[in-house]
């Protein structure tokens, strides 16, 4: 009988226990790479995510306006800074078993609790009409009505969290998040010279010719294309719905290792893919809307490779509405207190998470089908936006990391500070850069 | 640990084996505990009014910039 004392156990509970109890024997049995398959996901996910579809136009405007001289490496770089980041919300999420979310509501109070999870509603919905846009955009290429485009993509959201199970969702995101790598299929297919990408990654040149305004926007659009508020809510708040503890670090490493490696391949690959763009000097300055990139490149690549490129954008899109809706469920189910915040959960059981992980879809989705409304400038401010918001976000989770009554033995090591330091303030001067160019230019002083 | 230590507690659910598999501060009823407020020194508070003031500032110029962009033909 359960004593009276003991708290009572709910199905969340005994669905996260069933996918540990796995764990727990692949690990006594020293199956590692079964461990490793268990274990992988959050860290894919929020990288494969997170080369959404404004972020691979973003690549793709570099590759196109600049060529692969300096963005290649570039790229490769923020990645690296993505990985340094995510590391430590997998980590915050393994130790504590809370959200990032919730942890910033219960350590620093209510006004940075709500006033964070009040940022990131706003971003990811401005950044959710993005994606929108992105799968419109994808399938127009192929002939799809923009409302069946829409009604696909909320589709695909209302199906993932369906199942009542994280794993299940996952799996699901995970299988999805894989195709980001047709981009590599398209690069290839753009011949690039490897001696030209050899030479790019080793001396970051030849180095960007144009306005200081135009670079200093796609810098930090880059920037924003990888290092955003979302995945930090996201990894961490999947960490502990997946059921990652302490012994799980070196795996969670390796997810976001992986998902660093995939995420930074799929977006050089799509550098190089409008490369010769930038070769032929075609103007891009009005391809982000519209099928623009696929339809210029379909006479510099063929029309498999721009039906490619199409595609990959699809993809993009709806792996991102699927990780940025959740992101964006579990950061209001945490901050709501006593509110479910898990896929394994059902909807019964957690509506506030269900209702905003497919609120935000549907909200989006109606967004792009106003007749009417500015998409391209919401398309060309959604990375902008993630990128000036990131740094109060990377505060709180240096603070958090560093925290020793949170975190024990696991706190940030010197290495995990100096870097992880040296990002934040880099990402404020980029932010902060970005912001007062846009905001010069808006006010005509140039 | 300066709030009340959940690693320790025993919960006695007859579902004893399931449950091993998760940590006892794993499980929703002591996860659901809040935890008390982070001790601050005076360089996170610091920290804590500029970031304040950053994101005061640039959101001004963010909003108005992407206000501007709204309202120019597309």
């Amino acid at each position: 009988m359960t004593s009276t004392a003991s708290p009572a156990l709910t199905a969340e509970d005994l669905s996260r226990s069933r996918d540990r109890q796995r764990v727990v024997a692949a690990r006594s049995k020293g199956r590692r790479s079964t461990l490793l398959w268990l274990l992988v996901g959050p860290g894919v996910l929020a990288m494969l995510g997170e080369n959404d579809g404004p972020s691979m136009l973003s690549y793709a405007a570099s590759g196109a306006q600049y060529g692969i001289g300096f963005f290649l490496p570039f790229i490769a770089v923020t990645f690296l800074a993505a990985y340094v980041v995510q590391e430590m919300a997998m980590r915050l999420g393994a130790v504590t078993h809370r959200g990032y979310g919730e942890l910033i509501f219960q350590r620093f109070g209510p006004f940075w609790g709500w006033l964070s999870a009040g940022d990131l509603v706003v971003t990811n919905l401005v950044t959710l009409v993005t994606e929108v846009i992105a799968i419109r955009t994808g399938m127009a290429y192929f002939g799809v009505p923009p409302i069946v485009a829409v009604g696909c993509a909320v589709l695909l959201v209302a199906f993932s969290t369906s199942g009542g199970r994280y794993w299940r969702w996952e799996r699901l995101a995970m299988g999805l998040a894989l195709f980001n790598l047709i981009f590599v299929a398209v690069a290839v297919l753009a011949r690039p010279s490897p001696v030209a990408i050899g030479h790019a990654m080793a001396t970051w040149t030849p180095l960007p010719q144009g306005t200081w305004k135009d670079f200093t926007m796609i810098l930090a659009s880059n920037i924003g294309a990888t290092v955003t508020p979302w995945m930090l809510f996201f990894q961490q708040s999947a960490s502990v719905d997946k059921g990652l503890t302490p012994r799980d670090i070196g795996q969670g490493r390796l997810d976001t290792l992986i998902g660093t490696g995939l995420a930074a391949l799929a977006g050089c690959a799509t550098v190089v893919a409008a490369a010769p763009l930038f070769t032929h000097h075609v103007d891009t300055s009005q391809l982000q809307g519209g099928t623009g990139f696929a339809e210029a490149l379909r006479p510099l690549i063929g029309a498999p490779g721009a039906a490619l490129f199409a595609l990959g954008l699809v993809e993009a899109g709806a792996v991102a509405m699927l990780t940025i809706s959740a992101s964006t469920a579990y950061a209001v189910g945490e901050v709501m207190g006593g509110a479910g915040h898990s896929f394994n959960r059902s909807i019964r059981e957690a509506p506030a998470f269900y209702a905003a992980n497919l609120g935000m879809a549907v909200a989006a989705g109606a967004v792009v089908l106003i007749p009417g409304m500015p998409l391209l400038a919401i398309a060309l401010n959604a990375n902008l936006l993630a990128t000036v918001l990131m740094p109060a976000a990377l505060l709180f989770l240096l603070l958090m990391a560093n925290d020793k009554d949170l975190m024990g033995a696991q706190v940030n090591g010197r290495w995990a500070n100096g870097l992880g330091w040296a990002i934040a303030a880099a990402v404020t001067v980029a932010g902060a850069a970005a912001a007062i160019t846009a905001f010069l230019s808006a006010i005509g002083v140039s | 640990m300066h709030w009340p230590d959940i690693h320790r507690r025993s919960f006695g659910h007859p579902d004893e084996e399931l449950v091993s598999a998760l940590e006892p501060d794993q499980i929703v009823a002591a996860a659901s505990h809040p935890l008390p407020r982070a001790r601050l020194g005076r360089a996170a508070n610091a920290a804590l009014w500029a970031v304040r003031v950053f994101v005061l500032l640039i959101t001004v110029l963010v909003v108005y910039t992407f206000f501007a962009g709204l309202s120019a033909p597309s």
